[in-house]
C-alpha cells in the first residue's frame, strides 16, 4: 500500500496525513454494518488520499458493501504524539489492522497533558479505553495504584521475554514486583556540545567534560557576555537544577529502600546542591541573570542550542530531529554526561498499557506486542527520535554506528529512573519548589533540604498509609442515601409550598406559574445537578483515588487541610489577594470603556467589535498569546515598557527609557498576579458589552429631566447613570468575585499546572485541580471544594445585604 | 431617541469638537492597546518559525509564509471539526437564552413563597469548582449513557445556566413595572408578559448572553475533551488543543490554527453587531 507512506519528501515539513484519526469521520461510515467491514482501512485511506472521483468512491463503497463481513474487535488507543511521531504511529496502526483482520485498532490523538484527566474520568465512568500511552513521569501515580492490567501474567502466560528490554524500562513499570506497563520507548540523559564553540575557546572538541569540575571549567570558558551591558551573550552550561539526575550521580538516593521515607536529605546532597549553586553564581552571576538568558528562546526554530548561543546542555535524543531540520550545519557531539561519582542517566519512558476494565484485553494486549516488537519499534523511533526500550531494537547498527545517538544507547546502560511509589509526584514537586529557593538564594541548601524532607515525610506517609482501617464505600448505599434525602426534601418543600399558598388561588396559581417558568432550571437540578454536588459532597469525607475502592475517613480531610497542609492555606491568599486586585479592576475598566463606546460617535461600532476582539479569542489561546508577551526579554510589553522616549541631556540629546529595568512578569513571583490582572483587563470587551446593554437600557426621558434640571457631565453621570447602572455593576461584582474566586486556566495554562515561580501563581482551584488528577487526591480536592463553596457563599451573602443599600431597582423587587 | 452624546453635540456645538477629538484618541489608544496582541497573534501567524523571536515589534512578517497555515489546515479535518462546533454551539445558544430568560423571568417577576433561597441556590451551584463536579456528572452523564454523543454538551444548556439566569434577572428588575401592570389589566397572560412584552424589551440582555452562550461553547475544549472519545466528534478548540500537543513549542502553527478558529467566530460578530448592540436603539426602550 504505497499511499501510506508520505509522499512528498520534503525534509522540513512533511505532509501530515491522518488516517487512523479521521475514519471515523466519514459520514457514511457511521452505519454499524459498514463499521464491522475488515475493508475499512483500505478504503478510509484510499478515500482520503488517492480516490478523488466520485464515481470510484461509489464503486468502491458497493464493493465494500457487498464484501464478506466480520466483526472485528474495536481496541480504542489513546496518545499523544508529536506530528512526526503521529505519522509513525498511524501507520503502525494501519500496519497491525491490516495484518489482524479481527481487530480494528482506532488511535485517538489526545491531549498530552489532559490524558491523566481524561482517563481518570472514564475510568470512574467504567468505559476506558483499551490501550494508553503512558508517560512514566505523568502515570506513575495510576501504576502505583495497581488501576491497570498486569503485563507481567501476560508476559508470562504467552513466553514473552521481559528480559529483550532495558532493566531500567522494566523498574519503570514495576510496582511492588508486579509490572502494569509493556516498555515502548524510552529517553535517556547525555551531554550534547557544541564542536566549534570548543574550537573557539579554545578547547578540544574530540574531549568533553567528564567530571563536574571540567563541566564547570568549560562553562566558564565558554560563557561570553556583552562588554557593555554585561548581559551574558552565549551561556556554557544551562541545567543547573536537574535534581535527580545529580544526586544519583553523587551517589544519593531519593527514597529509603521500602519506599515509604525520604532519603535524600544528606549532608552529600547538601554539598552537591551547594555546587550547583555556586556553578550558577560563577557563570551566570545569579539565578535572574541565567533565566533572563534561557528565557529569551522558545520554540523549536530558535533553540539556543541550535543557534550557537548555548555551549552545552543536558539533552535527550527526542531533540536531535529538531536540531537536525533547523540547523542541518551545527557541528556538534554527544557524549556520556560528566559525572562527580556514579556514571547515571536519568531515563524518562513511555510504556503501553491497559486500563483495567477495558473489554476487549487480549486484543489489546495483542497490539502492544506488535507495537513493542523489534521491527515497529525501530520505525516509529526512527520518526519520533526516541529510542526503542527494546535492546535489540535499540542495538541496531542505525544508533549504534550513529556519532549522535550512539551515545545515547550507551547511556541506557547506566540508565536510573523515578522510583514508582504512591505520591512521588507530589515529593518531587516539593522538592522541586525548594531547589528553585536554593538557586534564588532564598533559602540555604541546608534549610531547603530539611524542609523538602519533611514534605515528603508529610506526602508519602498520608499516600501509603494502610487504609484497611477505614470502610469501603458502598456507591449503591450512597446514591440510595442521596436519593432518599432528595425525595424527602421535595416532599417537604411541595408541603410547604401548599401550605404557604392555601389562602388564596390567585397567589397558589402564580406560585405554580413561577415553578413553571422555573421548571427548565428545577429539571437540570434534579438530573445534574444535585447529584454531582452531593456527590461530590458525599466524596468529601472519603479518601478515593477512583482506581481502588474508596474508604470514609469522616472529618480527615477537612482537618488535614487546615492543620496538615501549609500550601493549601497559601493558595486560599493567593486567591484572595488576586481577587482584591482583579474585580475592582476589571468592574472600573469596564465601565469606562462602555461609557466611552456608548458615545454617538461616527464609527463607533468599529471599536465596539475592536474592543470586543480578545473575548473572542479562546482562553488557551489567550494565555499562550500572553505567555510570549509577558516574556521578560523579547516580549512585547518590555520591549515597550523600555522604549528610549524620555529625552536626556548628558553628553548631548539622546532618549533614555523610562524604565530601565521592565518587571520580570511571570518569572517574578511579584508581579505574577499583576500580570495575570493585566490579561484580565484585555478581556474587558465582555464586561463592556454587559455595561453597553445596561447603558442602552436606561430611559431617554430620565436623561432630559436631569437635564432640565441642569445636570450634565460628571453630575448626570453620577446622579442618573450610575444609581440606574447598579443592577449590572451588583452583577459584575458577584459575579466577578465568584470568578476570581476559581480562577484557573490562566494559571494552569501559564504555568503548566505548577503555580510558579515560588508558588504564586498557585490558586485555590489550581491546587484543588493537581490534587484531584495529578496526585489522584479525589476526596482532598472534593473537601477543598467545600471549603471554598462555604468561602464565596459567605461573600455572595453579604454582598447581597450589602446589596439593599446600594443597588438601586427601577421596577423593584417584589 | 437621542442619545446623550447627540445632546450634548446640540447643546454645546463649540465644545464638541474639542471633546469628540478627546473621545477619539482615548479610543484609538485602547484600540490599539486591545488589538494588538490580536495583531500579533496574525502577524506571527504569516511568520517563519525561525524570524518570530528575533523579529520583537515587528508584527509585519517578512518574509511572508504560509507554512504554518498549511501545517494547520493538514493537522486536522478542521471542517468536521467545524460542523461539531457549529451544531453543539448553536443548540447551545438557543437552550441558554430561553430557559434562563424564563428562570430570570420567574425570578424578577413572580411571585412564590421560597422564592429567595431558591434564588441563592441558583446561585450556589455556581460556588462549587466545576473540577470537583467533574467526576460525579462523569458518571451521570455515562449512566444516562449519554457518553460519546453531544448530548452532555447540548442538553445542559436547555436547564439554564447561573450566570445568566441572574444576568437576565437583573435586566427585568430595571425594567419599570407600567407595561406589564397594563398588560395584566387588559387580561394577557404570564406567558404573554414574558415573551411579548420583557422579552422584546430585554433584547440588549439577551443577545449579550446569547453572545457569552455562543463564545463559550465555541472555546471550550473540556467538556468535548472529557466527554467526546471518536475523532470524528471532535470541535474545533479540541481540535485546537490536540493541535497544540502535536506541534509542541512551534508558534507559528498553533497561532495560525488559533487565528483559523477565531475567525469564525469574528465573522459572526461582525456581520451580527448591528443586531448585537444598535438593534435596541431601534427597538426603543422609552419605559
Amino acid at each position: 500500500m504505497g499511499f501510506l507512506v508520505p509522499r512528498n519528501d520534503n525534509p522540513i515539513r512533511r505532509p501530515y496525513p491522518y488516517p487512523a484519526e479521521i475514519g471515523d469521520g466519514i459520514p457514511w461510515k457511521r452505519s454499524s454494518a459498514f463499521r464491522r467491514l475488515c475493508l475499512t482501512d483500505w478504503l478510509r485511506l484510499s478515500y482520503l488520499h488517492d480516490v478523488k472521483h466520485p464515481l470510484a468512491l461509489f464503486v468502491l463503497t458497493l464493493l465494500a458493501v457487498l464484501a464478506p463481513c466480520r466483526a472485528a474487535e474495536r481496541v480504542v488507543f489513546w496518545f499523544g504524539a508529536s506530528h512526526d511521531e503521529k505519522i509513525a504511529v498511524d501507520r503502525m496502526i494501519a500496519e497491525f489492522n491490516r495484518a489482524n483482520p479481527d481487530i480494528r485498532v482506532v488511535g485517538m490523538l489526545t491531549p498530552m497533558q489532559q490524558i491523566q484527566q481524561k482517563l481518570l474520568l472514564s475510568v470512574a465512568g467504567g468505559v476506558p479505553p483499551d490501550v494508553v500511552r503512558f508517560y512514566t513521569e505523568l502515570g506513575g501515580e495510576m501504576m502505583a495504584r495497581e488501576g491497570l492490567e498486569r503485563m507481567d501474567l501476560l508476559a508470562k502466560r504467552d513466553g514473552v521475554d521481559l528480559s529483550a528490554f532495558y532493566p531500567v524500562a522494566i523498574t519503570q513499570n514495576t510496582f511492588h514486583g508486579k509490572l502494569y506497563g509493556m516498555p515502548w520507548v524510552v529517553c535517556p540523559n547525555a551531554l550534547v556540545y557544541n564542536r566549534r564553540l570548543f574550537r573557539e575557546a579554545g578547547l578540544d572538541p574530540n574531549r568533553p567534560p567528564r567530571t563536574w569540575d571540567e563541566l564547570k571549567q568549560y562553562a566558564l570558558k565558554l560563557t561570553k557576555r556583552d562588554p557593555k551591558s554585561g548581559a551574558i551573550t552565549q551561556l556554557g552550561w544551562s541545567d543547573v537544577s536537574s535534581f535527580q539526575g545529580y544526586l544519583w550521580q553523587s551517589g544519593g538516593e531519593l527514597l529509603t529502600p521500602d519506599g515509604r521515607h525520604p532519603a535524600f536529605n544528606t549532608e552529600e546532597t547538601v554539598r552537591m546542591l551547594e555546587f550547583w549553586v555556586q556553578f550558577q553564581d560563577d557563570e551566570a552571576g545569579n539565578r535572574q541573570a541565567l533565566n533572563a538568558f534561557v528565557t529569551q528562546f522558545s520554540g523549536a526554530a530558535t533553540d539556543p542550542f541550535g543557534m550557537e548561543k548555548l555551549a552545552m546542555r543536558l539533552d535527550t535524543p527526542f531533540r536531535i530531529p529538531d536540531l537536525k531540520r533547523y540547523f542541518p550545519h551545527l557541528d556538534y557531539g554527544v557524549a556520556p554526561l560528566p559525572t562527580v561519582k556514579y556514571h547515571v542517566s536519568e531515563v524518562v519512558g513511555n510504556s503501553l498499557v491497559i486500563p483495567r476494565g477495558s473489554h476487549h484485553k487480549e486484543a489489546a494486549w495483542r497490539f502492544i506486542r506488535f507495537a513493542t516488537s523489534r521491527q515497529q519499534l525501530l520505525n516509529v523511533c526512527a520518526m519520533s527520535g526516541r529510542l526503542p526500550a527494546r535492546i535489540s531494537a535499540a542495538r541496531d547498527p542505525r544508533y549504534t554506528s550513529d556519532p549522535l545517538l550512539g551515545p545515547f544507547v550507551k547511556a541506557l546502560d547506566n540508565g536510573r529512573t523515578l522510583p514508582l511509589v504512591p505520591g512521588y509526584m507530589e515529593m518531587l514537586e516539593a522538592i522541586g519548589r525548594q531547589t528553585d529557593l536554593i538557586l534564588n538564594h532564598h533559602k540555604t541548601a541546608r534549610e531547603a533540604m530539611n524542609a523538602a524532607a519533611v514534605d515528603s515525610e508529610r506526602i508519602l506517609s498520608r499516600s501509603n498509609e494502610d487504609v484497611s482501617r477505614f470502610p469501603v464505600v458502598r456507591w449503591g448505599r450512597v446514591v440510595a442515601a442521596l436519593g432518599a434525602i432528595l425525595a424527602v426534601a421535595l416532599i417537604a418543600i411541595g408541603a410547604s409550598f401548599a401550605r404557604a399558598t392555601r389562602h388564596s388561588r390567585r397567589e397558589r396559581r402564580e406560585a405554580l406559574e413561577f415553578l413553571a417558568f422555573l421548571s427548565p432550571w428545577l429539571c437540570g437540578f434534579l438530573l445534574l445537578t444535585f447529584g454531582a454536588v452531593a456527590g461530590s459532597m458525599a466524596l468529601s469525607f472519603s479518601k478515593w483515588d477512583v482506581l481502588t475502592p474508596g474508604r470514609w475517613v469522616g472529618w480527615r480531610n477537612y482537618t488535614d487541610l487546615f492543620t496538615n497542609d501549609p500550601r493549601f492555606l497559601h493558595s486560599l491568599a493567593n486567591t484572595g489577594i488576586f481577587t482584591l486586585m482583579a474585580v475592582p479592576v476589571s468592574i472600573v475598566s469596564g465601565l469606562a470603556v462602555a461609557m466611552l463606546l456608548n458615545l454617538k460617535l461616527a464609527g463607533i461600532r468599529v471599536f465596539r467589535t475592536l474592543f470586543y476582539l480578545p473575548v473572542v479569542v479562546s482562553g488557551v489561546a489567550t494565555a499562550l498569546l500572553w505567555k510570549e508577551l509577558f516574556n521578560p526579554n523579547t516580549g512585547i510589553i518590555n520591549k515597550l515598557l523600555t522604549l528610549p522616549v524620555l529625552p536626556a541631556l548628558k553628553g548631548g540629546l539622546h532618549f533614555v527609557p523610562l524604565i530601565v529595568n521592565p518587571p520580570g512578569w511571570l518569572a517574578d513571583p511579584v508581579w505574577s498576579k499583576p500580570a495575570l490582572v493585566i490579561m484580565g483587563v484585555w478581556g474587558v470587551g465582555g464586561g463592556m458589552l454587559i455595561y453597553l446593554a445596561g447603558l442602552q437600557g436606561i430611559p431617554a426621558q430620565l436623561y432630559e429631566a436631569a437635564e432640565l434640571d441642569g445636570a450634565r457631565g460628571w453630575k448626570r453621570f453620577r446622579n442618573v447613570t450610575l444609581p440606574l447602572l447598579t443592577p449590572v455593576i451588583f452583577y459584575q461584582l458577584v459575579m466577578g468575585i465568584i470568578g476570581s474566586f476559581q480562577v484557573f486556566t490562566q494559571a494552569y495554562v501559564m504555568t503548566a499546572g505548577t503555580g510558579q515561580p515560588e508558588d504564586s501563581l498557585l490558586f485555590y482551584v489550581l491546587y484543588l485541580f493537581n490534587n484531584a488528577f495529578q496526585w489522584l487526591k479525589i476526596g482532598y480536592a472534593s473537601a477543598m471544594a467545600w471549603v471554598l463553596f462555604v468561602i464565596v457563599l459567605l461573600v455572595t451573602l453579604i454582598n447581597f445585604i450589602m446589596a439593599k443599600r446600594w443597588v438601586y431597582y427601577e421596577g423593584g423587587p417584589k | 431617541m437621542t442619545s446623550p452624546a447627540e445632546r450634548i453635540r446640540a447643546d454645546s456645538p463649540s465644545g464638541e469638537k474639542a471633546a469628540a477629538a478627546w473621545y477619539y484618541a482615548l479610543l484609538a489608544l485602547g484600540a490599539v492597546a486591545l488589538a494588538f496582541p490580536f495583531a500579533w497573534m496574525l502577524g506571527t501567524s504569516f511568520k517563519l518559525p525561525e524570524t518570530v523571536a528575533p523579529s520583537g515589534l515587528h508584527l509585519w512578517p517578512s518574509p511572508w509564509t504560509l507554512s504554518g497555515y498549511k501545517a494547520a489546515y493538514d493537522g486536522a479535518p478542521w471542517l468536521l471539526y467545524l460542523r461539531n462546533t457549529v451544531l453543539i454551539t448553536a443548540c447551545s445558544v438557543v437552550g441558554t437564552v430561553l430557559a434562563s430568560s424564563m428562570a430570570a423571568f420567574a425570578f424578577a417577576r413572580l411571585r412564590a413563597p421560597g422564592k429567595e433561597p431558591l434564588f441563592v441556590l441558583v446561585l450556589a451551584t455556581l460556588m462549587l469548582p466545576a473540577q470537583v463536579t467533574m467526576i460525579p456528572a462523569f458518571i451521570i452523564f455515562r449512566s444516562l449513557g449519554w457518553y460519546d454523543t453531544f448530548l452532555p454538551l447540548i442538553v445542559p444548556s436547555f436547564f439554564g445556566s447561573a450566570v445568566y439566569i441572574f444576568l437576565i434577572r437583573q435586566f427585568f428588575l430595571t425594567l419599570p413595572n407600567d407595561l406589564e401592570d397594563a398588560a395584566r389589566i387588559d387580561g394577557c397572560s404570564t406567558w404573554t408578559i414574558y415573551w411579548r412584552i420583557l422579552m422584546p424589551l430585554a433584547t440588549p440582555a439577551l443577545v449579550t448572553v446569547a453572545l457569552f452562550a455562543f463564545v463559550g461553547a465555541w472555546n471550550d475544549f473540556m467538556g468535548p475533551l472529557i466527554y467526546l472519545n471518536g475523532m470524528d466528534k471532535r470541535t474545533l478548540a479540541l481540535g485546537l488543543v490536540s493541535f497544540q500537543n502535536v506541534w509542541g513549542t512551534d508558534i507559528v502553527q498553533i497561532m495560525a490554527a488559533s487565528t483559523v478558529i477565531t475567525l469564525p467566530v469574528l465573522i459572526v460578530f461582525f456581520s451580527f453587531q448591528r443586531y448585537f448592540i444598535e438593534g435596541v436603539v431601534t427597538t426603543g426602550i422609552k419605559g
